[in-house]
């Protein structure tokens, strides 16, 4: 199989980013297509699709879009959400760095789909050569017409407002990101109401993934039955795969839907660095659960990665060779969340916190033999129990990292170091 | 304020860019720190004045975001990725001999107030790790050569 050149068809070229190089290979016209159609069939082009979201969730984003109020007089917003802060993530960068205009004709084209007012992109604050790429492609967008008022003769406005983020992984938590947009500190609010009802400034609001906005146009030009025919009909269209920690060939892959783990770790990862064994992959990003060696016969898919115990997340893969302790990997991730922790609740706030603890001294020879079934136990107490998904995300390797790898945590305690390597 | 023409006019801007004046404020930040290197109580105070705020509220948000520092830091900060998928690729190598190399430790400054050194969480860069930024630059696949080889130049 050749690796798929839609989303990352940019990629590579020269001056990709520039919007004449964008219109030259047939850039923005799905929007004229869509103007042309209309806002009607643009919704209903895009929920026939099943374009899932590809921020984690895997929430069709043509239902979503559908929970907003109808009509032009509802003030409504659409919101990118460019905070890609998810460890083992960096699919989003890519897109931002070679090919801005694409994802802002998927937002030009879903604002049109639901008469949206306007557009908050809100990009990472550690992305400032991102920031200035999309700044500059907004601007040459405005230049053509294909943003502020009266586009493409509609009597449809709309603009693109980008702002930066500073430094907190919770901003990319759909309420805290709005909140962060206002003005305020990104805390998550408390849902319902959800943001298709009370969203930006308490306007019904649509949000959606970097990605998941870069498959619009596409779907809009060729249809959505060329993107259904493209991976599981329940699960469709192009991926964007992230390849990381001990693997030959590290990198972003565009695949099908679907693709087995084993197919993208030997194949398109070129197989285990440092003449080691696989020991275990974490599938989605820092915050789905492990898996071991022998389980990588799974398939790249929302469900089928549920099916194995774990999610497809932001498909952010990361591998452990057999060197890998992995009590250390797990404080890693533990001290991730304990730093990123808003603060606001307080199973999450204190609850990250002790379970660094307790893993720092684990890793340090002086854990005790009860610690691995205590941060069973604070993960119990987490679970459901805070505003927003970080609690639950926090807790998602630590559950499995000591579930999966109960042997090496208790010996890891015994010894009073580490067993692999 | 003492900031630039420049910066003035892109805080104006920026007052009065979005559908409500607050989200304002993180622009702002940026553009005071880009040139001040930091966002003291002062500032704070008059940011607060531009928007109607009150300075307590523009301190929660200062503070509530890792990339604002109140207090002056190095010309340079140099933020290493520590998260997993630089960790399993060297990630703490680079740590130690940024601190030996430095002569400082993770959260310091050096004498000659150049360099403040500090880790970040994942710089979604995992595939070219160990990665660092440097200010608004980004380096990647660091060795230790590599690195010696940034500090000579930024000296």
């Amino acid at each position: 199989m050749d690796e798929l050149k839609i989303l990352t068809r940019a990629v590579g070229t020269p001056h990709s980013t520039s919007i004449d190089v964008y219109i030259s290979m047939g850039g923005y016209n799905s929007l004229k297509r869509a103007v042309e159609m209309g806002p009607d069939f643009t919704l209903a082009e895009v929920k026939k699709s099943n374009l899932r979201g590809r921020g984690g969730a895997g929430f069709p984003a043509g239902v979503k879009w559908g929970f907003l109020p109808k009509g032009k007089d509802v003030i409504k917003y659409m919101v990118c959400n460019a905070d890609e802060s998810e460890p083992g993530t960096f699919k989003d960068r890519l897109l931002i760095e070679n090919d801005p205009h694409m994802i802002l004709e998927g937002l030009i084209i879903s604002g049109f789909a639901v008469s949206a007012k306007a557009c908050f992109l809100y990009i990472r604050g550690e992305f400032p050569k991102g920031a200035k790429i999309l700044a500059k492609a907004i601007s040459e967008s405005y230049s053509k017409g294909f943003l502020g008022k009266n586009i493409l003769g509609t009597g449809w406005d709309y603009d693109i407002h980008l702002i930066r983020g500073a430094g907190a992984y919770i901003c990319g938590e759909e309420t805290a990101l709005m909140n962060s947009a206002e003005g305020k500190r990104g805390e998550p609010r408390l849902k319902p109401p959800f943001p298709a009802g009370f969203g930006v400034y308490g306007a019904p609001s649509n949000i959606n993934n970097v990605e998941t906005f870069a498959c619009v146009p596409h779907i809009i030009e060729r249809g959505a039955d060329w993107f259904l025919s493209i991976g599981p009909q329940n699960s469709p269209g192009p991926k964007l795969y992230c390849l990381s920690g001990h693997l030959k060939r590290r990198g972003v892959y565009e695949l099908p839907m679907g693709i087995s783990l084993k197919e993208l770790i030997y194949e398109w990862g070129g197989g285990i660095s440092g003449d080691k064994d696989l020991k275990a992959v974490i599938p989605g990003g820092s915050s789905t659960p492990v898996l071991k060696a022998s389980q990588i016969e799974v398939n790249m898919d929302f469900e089928s990665l549920k099916s194995a115990g774990s999610m497809l997340g932001s498909a952010g893969v990361i591998v452990m060779n057999s060197s890998t302790c992995m009590v250390k990997a797990l404080l890693n991730l533990a001290e991730f969340y304990a730093r990123e922790s808003c603060g606001q609740c307080t199973p999450c706030r204190e609850g990250t916190h002790w379970m660094m603890q307790i893993l720092r001294r684990m890793e340090a020879g002086i854990g005790r033999q009860e610690d691995p079934d205590l941060l069973l136990d604070i993960c119990d107490n987490i679970s459901f129990k805070t505003i927003c998904p970080l609690g639950d995300a926090a807790i998602g390797p630590v559950n499995s990292f000591v579930r999966q790898f109960r042997n090496e945590f208790d010996e890891h305690i015994r010894m009073g170091h580490c067993i692999a390597g | 304020m003492n900031l630039s023409e420049k910066s003035l006019a892109k805080i104006e801007e920026a007052v009065n860019t979005y559908p409500g004046k607050i989200s304002a404020i993180l622009p702002i930040l940026h553009i005071v720190q880009d040139e001040i290197g930091h966002v003291p109580l002062e500032v704070q105070e008059w940011v607060a004045e531009k928007l109607g705020l009150t300075p307590v509220y523009v301190r929660g948000v200062v503070t509530f975001y890792e990339m604002f520092h109140e207090g002056k830091i190095g010309r340079y900060l140099i933020l290493v990725c520590k998260t997993l998928s630089c960790q399993l690729v060297g990630a703490e190598a680079v740590i130690k001999h940024l601190e030996k190399r430095l002569k400082i430790k993770l959260g310091g400054t050096t004498a000659d107030n150049m360099f403040t050194l500090n880790t970040v969480e994942c710089l979604a860069c995992c595939d070219k790790g160990p990665a660092m930024m440097v200010n608004d630059d980004l380096y990647t696949e660091l060795t230790p050569a590599k690195i010696d080889e940034i500090i000579a130049t930024l000296r």
